[in-house]
């Protein structure tokens, strides 16, 4: 599974997706943490500027310098149509480039067509394109929910079809994870799973998903309302989350020792992983979010909750935030040999999710929310806690 | 607020409104004929009074995000059916009943807002029963999502906006709104055979994660 000795950098590596959050992670640590160059092709529409500036960030929360994204070994070039993306092949032979990392998807959870097109077709055009260059390596940023729902250990091996997906989203990856082991190309695919801000310090770029989708939906549905009841699904139920900066980690020991044609999950180790319910509690002792409201009750599940009692915004709030416990309810059981692996060599840190670390996301998020820091700013009260136990 | 602002914030809010019932009333004479009603043609002349060409929103907060949700709109059928049948005719049924019986809004606004949103669930009705001749059960999800992804983003875009604009005029928020939208929404999808849980997550996804 692992090389013996670390594989060297790749003179030039193409990465896609470098305008996406997990992409901006990945420019930022391979122009910190290797010597390769790094290409990255990108549509029109995104100002070569606001890609840096995007990865500049990411840069200083690695403590790295953020003048290396200026200088000649970060390229952007423009990304042509999927059907003609072969007319990039003679500017990455140009460039040198030995290595794909794509990164590049779709999360619109059940658009299937923009799935299909982004997550499976881009994905087989970029295989032929890395066949036309001869590529050495092929790096597929999947995710840890490609198996969709299994009662079984989930294994650093393809997956066969579940009997369920979370979404479509998930089965797409697991169909283009299965092109890129049968591409030929010699090939790591990796797994990340819910991908959250830095475990120090919150830092956080991306678009509200996961536990931020919850947080935002708090911002945007019930701050600023007072009420007395309040609502909220959070079971003591694990959130599968991978810390940013574990992730980066994690993928430069994959590119430097995992041997060719493997599976690695970028994930936590489960033994402290934090649950919807410590996100709760968190958000009752150290921000604003509840200081008008006089009790609070918390539901295991949806089916506990009064929803014919409940005002049509409360609600909305309630399915809307019940999303996020509806991955974390499923038992997932990563098989992480890979992890323990590279972490006994002392290749990677172990960084893993917990409630402390849950606790700065939430911080880094809560600095950033004008709505709240509004609401900071007047009278509160602390809550009667209504705890509601099925 | 003085009478003269909150006289010309309800003529933003019904030139809003024009322009959104303008271009539904165009769509569905091209694509869906079933709601391309004589009512909804009533509807768009009273906005055409009530309300102003969209240039008079120039220099407002609401010109841009409201020019940005506009431009997501397809020209198919299935966009007609979906997005403006579906969503925006519920969306517009709630703003009418929130204002319809408010007294920050003209007596003359309030009539008009009673009759548009009855006007709105018919339409509303028609395209779900459209949508039920029309599209293959198999594919009422699938449909829904593609369409209205964009849209519910871009109509998300609108929410500081009517908030900051619309908010201590009319009591409109739109935490409310969107409460209203979904609540009333998610029976009639489910209805059509669409997933609830997908439906949710869908919603979910299109609203709140937004960059």
């Amino acid at each position: 599974m692992l090389n013996d000795n670390p594989r060297s950098d790749a003179r030039c590596v193409m990465l896609t997706g470098a305008t996406g959050y997990v992409g901006s992670l990945l420019a930022a640590v391979l122009l910190a943490r290797t010597s390769s160059k790094v290409i990255a092709p990108v549509r029109n529409k995104h100002g070569v500027e606001d890609v840096r500036a995007r990865i500049a960030v990411e840069l200083m929360a690695l403590g790295a310098e953020a003048s290396l994204v200026d200088t000649d070994r970060f390229v952007v070039v423009e990304l042509p149509p999927r059907e003609a993306l072969s007319e990039l092949a003679p500017t990455l032979r140009a460039h040198g480039v030995t290595e794909i990392v794509h990164s590049a998807g779709s999360v619109d959870y059940f658009n299937a067509s923009t799935l299909q097109e982004v997550n499976v077709e881009l994905t087989r055009a970029l295989l032929t394109l890395g066949h036309a260059i001869e590529l050495e390596r092929f790096v597929f940023i999947s995710t840890a929910f490609s198996s969709g729902y299994t009662q079984r250990p989930i294994a650093e091996t393809l997956h066969t079809e579940p009997e369920e997906d979370p979404t479509e989203y998930t089965r797409s990856k697991r169909v283009a994870e299965r092109d890129v082991a049968q591409s030929g190309l010699p090939y790591l695919i990796l797994r990340p799973s819910i991908v959250v801000g830095h475990s120090h310090t919150g830092q956080y770029k991306g678009r509200p998903y996961g536990i931020y989708q919850f947080l935002n939906a708090m911002d945007r549905l019930m701050l600023g309302h007072s009420v007395d009841a309040f609502h909220v699904v959070a079971p003591a139920c694990e959130l599968p989350l991978v810390h940013q900066d574990a992730f980066q980690d994690g993928f430069i020991g994959a590119l430097r020792y995992l041997a060719d044609n493997n599976v690695m999950h970028l994930v936590s180790d489960q033994p402290q992983l934090p649950t919807m319910r410590d996100m709760v509690d968190i958000m009752l002792t150290d921000t604003a979010y509840f200081h008008e409201v006089s009790e609070l009750h918390i539901h295991d599940s949806l089916a506990d909750v009064p929803m014919k009692e409940l005002t049509k915004r409360m609600r909305t709030w309630v399915e809307f935030s019940a999303v996020n416990t509806e991955i974390a309810t499923h038992t997932w059981d990563f098989q992480l040999p890979t992890l323990a692996a590279l972490r006994q060599r002392g290749v990677v840190k172990p960084q893993d999710a917990d409630r402390e670390s849950l606790r700065a996301c939430i911080r880094g998020w809560v600095a950033h929310s004008e709505k709240l820091t509004k609401q900071t700013t007047g009278v509160s009260k602390s809550p009667r806690t209504v705890e509601v136990l099925c | 607020m003085s009478m003269d602002e909150q006289a010309r914030r309800e003529r933003q809010l019904w030139t809003m409104m024009r322009a959104v019932e303008a271009k539904a009333t165009t769509l569905y004479r091209h694509h869906a004929s079933e709601l391309a009603t004589e009512d909804k043609q009533v509807v768009l002349a009273a906005l055409e009074k009530l309300g102003a060409p969209l240039q008079e929103l120039e220099g407002t907060p609401l010109l841009a995000p409201l020019s940005n949700l506009l431009g997501a709109f397809g020209d198919t059928k299935s966009f007609a059916l979906f997005v403006n049948g579906l969503v925006l005719e519920q969306l517009g049924a709630t703003i009418y009943g929130r204002i319809a019986n408010n007294v920050a809004i003209s007596p003359e606004g309030r009539a008009f807002a009673q009759h548009a949103e009855k006007v709105s669930i018919t339409t509303r009705d028609a395209a779900a029963q459209c949508i039920s001749r029309s599209v293959a059960a198999a594919d009422i999800f699938d449909t829904f999502a593609r369409e209205t992804n964009e849209v519910l983003t871009r109509l998300d875009g609108l929410g500081e906006v009517i908030d900051a604009s619309l908010g201590e005029a009319f009591d409109i928020r739109f935490a409310d709104l969107l409460g209203d939208l979904t609540s009333e929404l998610l029976p009639i999808c489910i209805d059509l055979g669409m997933v609830r849980r997908k439906l949710i997550m869908h919603l979910t996804s299109a609203f709140m994660s937004a960059a």
